[in-house]
């Protein structure tokens, strides 16, 4: 039986984790639980070779680090307890008229800010807004020997000492606790609209997106689903919209246009991964060079997968394999120079093949950052 | 053994470890040829290196880290030697590893809107290769014209766009890096993702202590269908100050907005006769681009905000002329200081937008208490402040006092949360100010991580990470005959 405690604040946090360091015992931690199917694995990837394997670990449940510390609109500059809920912190910023560019993938509706900026996933507008760490001006966090430890700040220009809160960002809680989380906010675009290009062949979806992607106007998304074509999402002032509109559709023929509120349902629907998501089988994440989708779409064709949607321009592709079909995804990611995700499908599954795998020299600078930060290898061994 | 001797033995031992490059005179020792290396664009600290390497690939690189690790000479990455906090500064038995023949484009990828570079291609010379396709790259620090690329990435430089474009940490896509064992790594390029930790994060902006880079690849923009701005006139700081907030809470986010406060607007009419608003307390452009619908929608915006704040004169400038003339007082602003002082020392501090006016309030007191007058420009978009203090580098005394009267206001920046810099970088000029930003458990983990990748301190050591772990109370680190950095010459 694994152990269980609940710090109240970062500081006692930081105690139990000087603890758990001095006895080698593996910190195991969530908040909202909202992606336990993501990062595990992470132990086969990057962990040194120290066992723990004998250790009981101890859950850590951080959900009381909680909470808006400061919020400045004129900012742009949000300050949150890592175990906030998305859920809290959306409705304040567009009461504001703001919101988190990099739009977050919420899973579930338990998403805390600590857990997306742990997680490191960003929405459909990663393509043009960036990602996650774009949109991290700071950190708190405990690091592995229990320090309560600040790196980053407030404001947007910043080199003062390593850029260790980016570097934090998407390391699955493994380099640090993260405790607190300053973000830099973006105003929310008054309206968007979809505009639709069917595309059934698929070199000339992707040439489209190209094609696309390289012009003036203010695409936020680009995207192809199989069942309708490409989408591309346009943002701005509601009255520069059909403006927007008209100079693309002088160049490239505009099948459909989905009006703000169809729209805002299409890329929730894509940021959430919903239709891959509701059915059975093993969620697979591609990142590849944008041009290049399409062979990887032929790759995973030729193994028998039709469930798939492409975003970020061609740069991110989610595919489902049947429940029956091992499928070596990051062979297949290789292939075509990219890296591979694989989820888990349950709380059993060890997922080994979680996390892209890295080549042996990157493998040990990534050893190296963790052993200086985590000496024990104590946080999140992901000893599931 | 004398100290020369010394030198002449580390540098004979040099060209025996390194014949190719001695062969190709891309080894250099004579004294001569070492004056050009003795400061970077903080020319108060100097120091010649015991000798400068001039590799021209990585394999060149690689071959030099190894000869000096063997031989224990420290190694100091050197772009252009245009960063203003000595991050690039030699140190007496270093060797100087200058990246500058390293100077090719390697590939334009307009698919991936991606170019990869040698780290000695200057930061203007991107944007250049590029805009006959309409692509800019967006990272343009005052010196790009002469920074390197590899310079820009070791510092994460900014420039005047960054509240919206981001700094170079945003614009980066891909290093390729020889770390201090000799082993290159590669990180990144085409697509978006990376495997493992971010150590892309991590190697931008570490002041050339983690490694040294030997290509990067870079993410261009299309450039914007069009821009327009406006300058408007105010009667005090606050007020513009004020004007910044307004539209930044009106939901716009400026390509670029500049205060400039009364010296500087003085000095710069002195300088260009540029048609800035002489006795005018303040000044604020605001630049607007993207779509044109959008732009004309939102400079309506600002101009309305502008009015609300009380801006006393509006400018608008609608053509690429008109814009370019009203930059140009701004961009003069440095160079115009040579006007009405002998000698100006410029300061790099990051601040909450809404602390512009407590904070320049305090550098008037300041600068009264000091008797050394201070000119500030503010990238009020990002917060990024620029105080330049005025000396006369001749008078005794005066540039002790002009760092002293800096420290004080970087301590400001701090403590009215915000950063030690914004985008020069700590350098050897500020590093013993890091105490007053960080913990010393903080600092211990930096030093811990730069520690794992560089167990030898073998590369650019000295700079960023204090050596004394104070943050000296007033100003008594510099009093009493002691200096901040008694272990550098100084000029």
């Amino acid at each position: 039986m694994s152990q269980i405690a609940q710090p109240d604040d970062a500081t006692q946090l930081a105690s139990i984790v000087e603890a758990a360091a001095r006895t080698q015992t593996p910190l195991l931690t969530t908040a909202g639980d909202s992606k336990w199917d993501w990062g595990r694995g992470l132990a086969d990837t990057v962990h040194n070779d120290r066992s723990l394997g004998h250790s009981t670990p101890t859950q850590l449940n951080l959900s009381a680090l909680s909470g808006i510390v400061d919020y400045e609109p004129s900012e742009l500059v949000l300050v949150v307890g890592a175990a906030t809920p998305l859920a809290q912190i959306e409705p304040l910023l567009t009461e504001q008229g703001q919101h988190l560019a990099f739009e977050p993938v919420h899973w579930r509706s338990t998403a805390t800010a600590g857990g997306t900026v742990a997680v490191g996933l960003a929405g459909p507008r990663r393509f043009r807004a960036g990602s996650v760490r774009d949109f991290v001006l700071g950190l708190q966090f405990v690091d592995g020997k229990g320090r309560l430890v600040r790196s980053g700040g407030r404001v947007v220009k910043n080199v003062s000492g390593f850029d260790l809160w980016r570097g934090l960002t998407g390391s699955f809680g493994s380099l640090g606790l993260i405790t607190e989380v300053c973000f830099k906010l973006w105003p929310r675009p008054e309206a968007q609209c979809t505009l639709l290009f069917e595309r059934p062949q698929l070199q000339a979806a992707s040439r489209t997106m190209l094609q696309l992607a390289q012009r003036q106007e203010e695409i936020s998304g680009l995207a192809y689903v199989p069942t309708q074509g490409v989408v591309a999402r346009l943002e701005g002032s509601a009255s520069a919209l059909q403006a927007q509109t008209e100079t693309i559709a002088r160049d490239v023929a505009v099948d459909d246009r989905l009006p703000h509120d169809e729209s805002c349902t299409l890329w929730r629907a894509l940021r959430e991964v919903e239709s891959l998501r509701e059915k059975s089988g093993t969620l697979w994440r591609f990142v590849v060079p944008a041009a290049r989708w399409v062979e990887l779409v032929g790759d995973l064709q030729a193994q028998g997968i039709e469930d798939y949607h492409v975003d970020w321009g061609g740069g991110q592709v989610w595919a489902r394999a049947g429940e029956d079909l091992p499928l070596k995804g990051h062979e297949i990611a290789a292939g075509v120079g990219g890296i591979a995700w694989r989820l888990a499908t349950n709380r059993q599954d060890t997922n080994a093949e979680g996390m892209p795998p890295l080549d042996p020299g990157l493998r040990r600078l990534n050893m190296r950052l963790k052993d200086a930060c985590d000496p024990q290898g104590i946080l999140n061994p992901d000893a599931a | 053994m004398t100290e020369s001797v010394d030198r002449k033995g580390q540098r004979k031992a040099l060209r025996r470890a390194l014949p190719q490059l001695a062969k190709t005179r891309a080894l250099l020792d004579a004294d001569e040829d070492l004056v050009v290396y003795e400061c970077d664009g903080l020319s108060a600290y100097r120091q010649t290196p015991l000798a400068v390497a001039l590799p021209v690939d990585a394999q060149q690189v690689q071959q030099t880290i190894l000869a000096c690790a063997e031989l224990s000479i420290p190694i100091v990455p050197w772009g252009a030697g245009t960063g203003l906090s000595g991050g690039a500064l030699a140190v007496a038995d270093g060797l100087v590893l200058s990246l500058a023949r390293m100077n090719r484009i390697l590939d334009i990828d307009y698919d991936h809107r991606c170019v990869t570079v040698e780290p000695g291609v200057t930061n203007l010379a991107v944007s250049h290769a590029v805009s006959g396709n309409g692509y800019y790259y967006a990272p343009d620090p005052s010196s790009q014209i002469a920074c390197t690329v590899g310079g820009n990435v070791a510092e994460n430089s900014g420039g005047v766009h960054c509240l919206k474009y981001g700094t170079t940490t945003n614009n980066l896509l891909g290093l390729q890096i020889v770390l201090a064992d000799g082993e290159m790594i590669e990180i990144g390029g085409a697509a978006l993702e990376r495997a493992g930790y971010d150590l892309l994060a991590l190697f931008t902006g570490s002041e050339g202590l983690l490694g040294v880079i030997t290509q990067a690849t870079l993410r261009i923009l299309r450039t914007p269908e069009t821009a327009q701005a406006i300058m408007a006139t105010f009667d005090s700081i606050e007020a513009a100050g004020g004007a910044v907030a307004d539209v930044i809470g009106a939901g716009i986010v400026p390509a670029g907005m500049e205060i400039m406060d009364r010296l500087s607007i003085e000095a710069v009419e002195d300088f260009l006769g540029c048609g800035y608003p002489r006795g005018a307390a303040g000044l604020l452009l605001v630049e607007i681009d993207g779509p044109s619908a959008e732009v004309d929608l939102q400079i309506g915006a600002v101009e309305a905000c502008l009015r609300q704040a009380g801006a006393t004169d509006l400018q608008h400038a609608t053509t690429q002329e008109q814009r370019q003339r009203l930059w140009a007082g701004r961009k003069a602003a440095f160079p115009a200081m040579g006007r009405i002082a002998p000698d100006y020392y410029c300061m790099d501090g990051t601040i909450p937008r809404g602390q512009l006016a407590t904070v320049l309030g305090r550098i008037e007191a300041l600068s009264e208490e000091f008797g050394l007058r201070v000119a500030n420009v503010f990238h009020a978009g990002d917060g990024n402040l620029h105080p330049l203090v005025l000396y006369d580098g001749n008078k005794p005394g005066d540039l002790e006092k002009a760092e002293e009267l800096g420290a004080e206001i970087l301590k400001l920046c701090v403590a009215v949360g915000g950063v030690l810099s914004g985008e020069h970088g700590i350098g050897v000029e500020k590093r013993d100010l890091m105490p007053c930003m960080f913990t010393d458990d903080d600092l211990d983990l930096q030093e811990e991580i730069r520690l794992a990748f560089d167990p030898g301190m073998l590369l650019n050591p000295g700079k960023v990470y204090p050596q004394l772990r104070q943050c000296a109370e007033g100003r008594t680190h510099v009093h009493g005959g002691r200096r901040p950095f008694p272990d550098l010459e100084r000029f």
